[in-house]
């Protein structure tokens, strides 16, 4: 029995299934050198499966799903991890797994009670502030990470969730206007599109163009959220027609645009394939040659080109585990991000943060997969929870705990309920 | 030990004579696990519905006029004429965005957003108040009555 | 719980977007693996088959599986997987030789892919031996179906014995660049001819010849009959090739110039600087023609419009042309090489069709300009025997004059033998190998 009066049994049980039949095929598929090492995986993901679950059982929330779907995800990943090239146990994604969770478990209780966030929403652009200021003084220009030496940090990733946060909003607190010059305005509205240009300007300088539309897609959903309050000029269905405009002027534009500008969008990496496409040829050859099934855990050659565990992720699997294997870890996050809209949060503001999280999650996805497989330009941004990075992995964690927030909140019951005066049914109704 | 690892390996051997089995099963287990912990979603809905429900005081907005009843389900709910509100009332006498109901600790609180023609609480204007089961709430031409929902 | 629905809208329509890139990269996933694959370290290439089941390309060949020079002679237009050669029916079609499939896997052995193509390996063995020691290029393609049967390129190169101390030009095949046409150019001027005047009017002109002519502008146009051809019609002009008369052609008041650029281009010219189009043979990239036309009295605008100046034909062209005039309907039978693709479990994805191009002139010119080249191809029964034939011939200077390419091109009327060819020899001296005994050699091994 858990808190919230559900058995969990049976979701237990086939989680641990799941890994269970994954770590069968390690052992059947697998490429090792002593039978230890696939032994000691098996072993650390179903202990840390158990004591999972185990502590879920104290968590006092609402639900379960987000934290069940997340415990799926990271210990499959850890699997995948440890295949690459050689079964082994890879220890240090493990080790973000868990501080994943921790996250998880630090935004849900920070984004519980959303008043208390919208009373200090300063302290957030502090953070932010303090973001950008690190990746100013400390990565330099081109770079993106700082070297602490034992291990190296990732500022902007870490934007991405305090981004997401300052652009959730309630609807009481878009009624707090001011009158500026005869126009009312909310001031955290203009705070938000200045935060949003210094985020940009940043990116720029920092050439992380694979972060960039990250941010645009959360700012885009801020901004939707925003403008259909409190003047609400634009209609849904206009905004719905003029996406489809665009849309299809872009399409069009781009189907007559002159030759040169298709050749920018669409970079032969074939005619370059032992130069700059080679990281990219390599990834469409892995999915090519994994099939279907895939060639065993272990078995992958991917592995050898740069960037394997973290920015062509999906190829190393679709060439280990087959494209079936790859595709369902890609539906079990579409799943958690799904999980938001069945059980539904009860205020705008957890609405418009589990929808800030789950266009990171989709965007970082999208570029990721499809920039990896050259049908986008292919930018060096992470899949949440299965490629390697500490920084992606706590930033993704505390993204699930936002969405967990929105369905798991614990709503406060008054202390002393207010009696009802005597016989008010009888003394306003009105029948005609 | 090393009978255990041997045990394994052999188990492994024989693991391997049914990759194509294991495959398949892998991926309809993983695939049914991910569906369950879904299809879970419904029935933890219910929960945080009957939560909600006591946080909210099971508490709903009935117009007797047109014989019907608006279950308060979220946090925050918009009254007004305009298309985009919660609670939408096609009538001239209302403001676009008119008035607001909002839920703090299980206290329900109407605001008026600066409407034209303002929002009255048992015949006061008021600005902003917390409302007691039964209040009449009168929003341009229109009166609602705040009450609780019967089991 | 309107505004709350909202969220989850814009989470189901991100979702929605997403799911569906997901659907069009498995699409191309799918639909791309084995061009994938056949771009990789551990592919499997099926074979090339000729049109009786020789075998032309063979990726795992090795050095004395096959008698010596067994490729040689479409070495470098089948060419092989080894990326020397970027123009060539591998090198454009390797994906479909490719033995793997998404589901199965690469095969190493069993693998049913292959390409059968319209190729007739005996052929071209015998028009690549019929060169002897000279240089050049022969292509030979069915005019009412489009199967290329033959296509030689000398100096070749033999994939089984590498790539070094080759001939210079051993590495692409001469049929499918541009080159200097000479007078094969005035079929196309006497198509453009027939488009400006009309068949009576071009019928009624004559003109006559003393061995050389002075243009309006003053130029010396002369002939290579140094003594002259006398008064000619159009049928003894363009059997005599007569630079002269062709000259004064050019100058004549009824043939407007715009006519004459305007059927070029129709036919494939790029005219004046205009950008160059290309076509594909089964992937094969095949140039078309160019020239520039600026005056109709100017000296090297007449030049042009007799092959030479800057006016350049891709031997493939020129062929193609022959079908569009033989056929009596202007349209041009597209060739092709490829008869079918069969995938690894040996199933045929592809077959070939007969393909028609647009028109590219009228059917009156088709047929005038048939009528004339067969009139002339009678002065052919000798040299060509036992074939009824419609040809031009063409000597073109190049290198600045130092050297005379020789040149003929044609076709065979026979219904049951409809061939078009186009025949280049480089830098020919007499006395050498004639591009009309190639042609015999060509059009009595098709069979």
């Amino acid at each position: 029995m858990y808190k919230n009066g559900l058995s969990y049994t049976g979701v237990t049980f086939l989680t641990l299934l799941s890994h269970i039949s994954m770590l069968a095929i390690v052992f059947a598929k697998g490429n090792y050198d002593s039978i230890l090492a696939p032994v000691i995986l098996s072993a650390v993901i179903i202990a840390s499966d158990l004591i999972y679950f185990f502590i879920l059982k104290f968590l006092k929330q609402n639900t379960y799903t987000i934290d069940f779907l997340l415990i799926g995800i990271l210990n499959m990943s850890v699997i995948f991890q440890s295949c690459f090239g050689k079964v082994s146990f890879a220890t240090k994604h493990f080790i973000f797994a868990i501080l994943a969770l921790v996250c998880c478990q630090a935004g849900f209780k920070l984004t519980q009670n959303h008043r208390i966030i919208e009373s200090r929403k300063y302290i957030f652009y502090g953070i932010i502030g303090v973001l950008i200021l690190s990746i100013l003084l400390f990565t330099g220009s081109r770079g993106m990470w700082i070297d602490l030496g034992f291990i190296t940090v990732q500022p902007s990733e870490f934007i991405k969730p305090f981004f997401v946060l300052v652009c959730a909003t309630s609807l009481k607190y878009q009624q707090n206007k001011h009158r500026v010059l005869g126009i009312r305005v909310v001031y955290d509205n203009w705070i938000l599109i200045g935060v949003t240009g210094v985020i940009v300007l940043l990116q720029w300088w920092c050439r992380d163009l694979g972060s960039l539309p990250t941010f645009m897609a959360v700012a885009g959903c801020a901004f939707l959220f925003r403008i259909c309050y409190p003047k609400a000029k634009l209609s849904k269905k206009l905004i719905i027609g003029l996406s489809v405009l665009g849309a299809a002027v872009i399409v069009i534009a781009l189907k007559f645009a002159p030759g040169y500008v298709q050749e920018r969008l669409h970079v032969d990496i074939w005619s370059d394939q032992n130069g700059t496409g080679w990281q990219q040829c390599q990834a469409l050859i892995a999915i090519a040659e994994g099939g279907w099934f895939g060639k065993g855990p272990g078995n992958g050659s991917l592995y050898k080109v740069p960037a394997a565990n973290t920015d062509i992720v999906f190829e190393a699997i679709c060439e280990e585990w087959g494209l079936l294997v790859a595709l369902l870890a890609v539906f079990m996050i579409i799943l958690l991000l799904a999980s938001s809209i069945i059980n539904t949060p009860r205020s705008y503001f957890h609405t418009t943060l589990a929808t800030g999280a789950s266009a990171v999650f989709i965007a970082q996805m999208a570029l990721n997969i499809f920039g990896s497989c050259n049908m986008i330009p292919f930018t060096g941004v992470t899949i949440p929870f299965i490629s390697q990075g500490g920084s992606s992995m706590m930033a993704c964690g505390l993204l699930a705990g936002f969405l967990k927030a929105g369905q798991a909140t614990v709503f406060p019951v008054p202390v002393r309920p207010q009696q009802p005066p005597q016989g008010y049914p009888q003394q306003n109704r009105r029948v005609q | 030990m090393d009978g255990f690892l041997e045990f394994m390996s052999e188990f492994a051997n024989k693991l391997s004579a049914f990759k194509e089995i294991l495959s398949a099963a892998a991926l309809i287990i993983i695939d049914v696990c991910a569906l369950a912990i879904v299809a879970f979603c419904s029935k933890e809905k219910k929960v945080v519905q009957a939560q909600w429900s006591r946080a909210a005081r099971h508490m709903m907005l009935t117009d007797y006029d047109e014989n019907f009843a608006f279950t308060l389900n979220s946090e925050e709910i918009l009254m007004g004429r305009h298309i985009s509100v919660d609670l939408r009332f096609p009538d001239m006498s209302v403001s676009r965005y008119h008035a607001m109901l909002t839920l703090e600790d299980g206290i329900w609180t109407i605001s008026d957003l600066d409407s034209k023609s303002g929002t009255y609480v048992n015949g006061r204007k008021i600005k902003q108040i917390r409302l007691k089961p039964g209040d009449e709430i009168k929003i341009g031409q229109k009166t609602l009555y705040f009450r609780r929902k019967r089991a | 719980m309107k505004s709350i629905k909202r969220g989850n809208k814009l989470i189901t329509m991100m979702l929605f977007i997403f799911l569906v890139g997901m659907g069009l990269l498995i699409y191309k996933i799918q639909s791309e693996a084995s061009f994938y694959i056949s771009r990789s370290g551990v592919r499997n290439l099926g074979y090339i088959y000729d049109c009786n089941g020789e075998i032309l390309f063979d990726d795992n060949a090795e050095s004395g599986s096959y008698e010596s020079g067994h490729f040689k002679d479409v070495g470098n237009f089948i060419g092989d997987a080894s990326g020397q050669m970027t123009n060539t029916l591998v090198a454009k079609n390797m994906e479909k030789l490719s033995n793997y499939s998404f589901t199965s896997g690469i095969q190493n052995k069993g693998g049913k892919a292959a390409i059968y193509s319209t190729l007739d390996h005996s052929a071209n063995e015998k028009v690549y031996t019929a060169f002897g020691g000279k240089n050049g290029c022969a292509i030979a393609y069915n005019y009412k179906t489009g199967e290329i049967y033959v296509c030689v390129s000398r100096p070749s190169v033999d994939p089984l014995k590498g790539y070094e101390n080759l001939e210079e030009g051993s590495l692409l095949c001469k049929a499918f660049y541009k080159t200097v046409p000479g007078s094969m150019q005035k079929i196309s001027t006497t198509i453009a001819a027939v488009e400006s005047m009309g068949t009576d009017e071009l019928e009624s002109k004559s003109f006559s010849c003393s061995g050389s002519y002075t243009n309006k502008t003053g130029g010396k146009i002369n002939c290579h009959n140094s003594y002259g051809h006398g008064t000619q019609g159009i049928y003894e002009g363009f059997a005599n090739s007569c630079n002269p008369f062709f000259a004064q052609l050019v100058e004549d008041n009824a043939f407007r110039l715009d006519d004459i650029i305007e059927t070029y281009r129709n036919m494939g010219y790029a005219v004046n600087g205009d950008k160059e189009s290309r076509f594909s043979i089964d992937g094969i990239m095949c140039q078309k023609a160019s020239t520039d036309l600026e005056d109709k009295n100017d000296f090297n605008t007449q030049w042009g419009c007799m092959g030479q100046g800057t006016t350049m034909v891709s031997p493939c062209q020129m062929m193609m042309w022959q079908s569009a005039i033989v056929n009596e309907t202007g349209e041009m039978t597209m060739p092709y090489l490829i008869d079918k693709v069969t995938n690894v479990r040996g199933r045929i994805t592809e077959k070939a069709k007969t393909e028609y191009s647009d028109r590219l002139f009228s059917v009156t010119a088709a047929k005038e300009v048939k009528d004339i080249m067969l009139s002339n191809g009678e002065n052919y029964s000798g040299k060509i025997p036992g074939f009824t034939v419609g040809v031009k011939s063409g000597t073109a200077q190049v290198k600045n004059g130092a050297e005379e390419n020789s040149l003929l091109t044609g076709f065979d009327t026979d219904p049951d033998h409809p061939i078009a060819f186009c025949i280049l020899i480089e830098n020919r001296t007499s006395g050498e190998v004639s591009t009309d005994q190639i042609a015999t050699v060509l059009l009595s091994s098709i069979k």
